[in-house]
């Protein structure tokens, strides 16, 4: 016998768990185990906390730790491998900063304005009104997109926000060469000159910065390609568990 | 043995054994429950859940969903109930257990008269 869930309890009931654990949840789990388990960890949860609050708190992140781990690492692979790869990217570009002398003279506002300001306003107009920072949400977030058409049109904003961050990190360079050039004589050349260039190219660096962070942003989008959506995620976990349980 | 019985383990035979405790119809929260009262084992619902999941897909339990309630925050139950492969292979299991547990007589521990299994570890 199989009761259909009761959609009316289900928009009615309030959650017991708190709001930060409900959202671990969702995001951790495949769609199909979602209402049982969260509603699992609902009635436990309920239910410890007529004894002792904290109790019921200490049990609920001990599900949760365990639900993140049996199920989360599958269902949300890309997010973690993203989350990974932007730290490794992250840390390898301020390793070459650092290693390459005082950092303090990689930093120039006016060069990240050049860079950032028009590349974020490009991302904002190609997005449809209200949409532009769900593309970022999406990153963490494998299950929202299910066809390949809306992952291509969610990666073209990090596209372009890159394709602009370069013409404009271009654009920098040639203002500032420019500028040198205009401003350089033959008395102050040998002294000006390659301080001057080295801010002048400070533009095509953070260009360059912000185009690897959008690659590896529009790769995750795309990566759920051939549809990692969250059903799924849960026959892979089958899939998995089935083979672990035989070996 | 026959070639299609299925081999359990021994946190699947317990799972099996607290669904059928329980009429053979059991979900998440009181299958855990039945295993902490019964066994004083405290089960994590994601292992319970990947672990379900597994015996779903050997054929040892099926699933159905069932009704909501405000305690639940409105979410329907998920039942699992034992196939009758899934009861076989429990009951093999056990018989399994008993043969070999038969002639046991535990050598150390009636040498030691007094002593406890907690003051031998």
């Amino acid at each position: 016998m199989t009761v259909e869930p009761n959609k009316e309890a289900l928009s009615t009931s309030r959650s017991n768990l708190p709001s930060s654990a409900n959202a671990i949840l969702r995001w951790s789990l495949p769609e199909s185990l979602q209402e049982p388990l969260i509603g699992d960890c609902e009635e436990g949860f309920y239910n410890k906390r007529a004894q002792s609050k904290q109790k019921a708190l200490f049990w609920l992140y001990k599900q949760i730790i365990s639900i993140l781990w049996n199920f989360g690492l599958t269902t949300q692979r890309g997010s973690i491998m993203f989350f990974m790869s932007m730290c490794g990217v992250i840390a390898i570009m301020l390793m070459a900063l650092v290693l390459g002398g005082d950092y303090g003279m990689y930093v120039n506002i006016p060069s990240v304005i050049i860079v950032l300001i028009p590349s974020i306003l490009a991302g904002a107009v190609y997005a449809e009104k209200g949409t532009f920072l769900s593309h970022f949400s999406l990153l963490i977030n494998n299950n929202a997109l299910k066809t390949l058409q809306q992952r291509q049109r969610y990666a073209k904003m990090f596209e372009i926000i890159g394709q602009t961050a370069m013409i404009m990190a271009w654009f920098g360079v040639v203002a500032g060469l420019v500028a040198i050039s205009g401003n350089t004589t033959k008395d102050t050349f040998a002294d000006v000159i390659l301080p001057a260039f080295s801010v002048c190219i400070l533009t095509l660096l953070y260009g360059l910065m912000l185009k690897a962070l959008c690659h590896f942003a529009k790769i995750r989008i795309l990566s759920g390609e051939g549809g990692v959506s969250s059903d799924n995620a849960a026959t892979s976990i089958n899939q998995k568990v089935l083979e672990r349980g035989e070996a | 043995m026959s070639r299609e019985q299925k081999i359990i383990g021994e946190f699947e035979q317990l799972i099996l054994l607290a669904i059928l405790h329980v009429n053979n119809r059991s979900y998440g929260i009181e299958i855990s429950n039945t295993l902490l009262s019964c066994c004083k084992r405290e089960v994590s619902l994601g292992a319970l859940y990947t672990t379900l999941s597994r015996m779903q897909g050997k054929g040892l339990v099926t699933s159905e969903m069932g009704e909501a309630s405000a305690q639940r925050g409105g979410k329907a139950k998920k039942y699992f109930i034992v196939t009758a492969e899934g009861q076989l292979a429990v009951k093999n299991s056990l018989a399994a257990l008993e043969a070999l547990s038969a002639d046991v007589n535990y050598p150390d521990l009636s040498a030691n008269r007094g002593l406890t299994c907690g003051d031998i570890l």
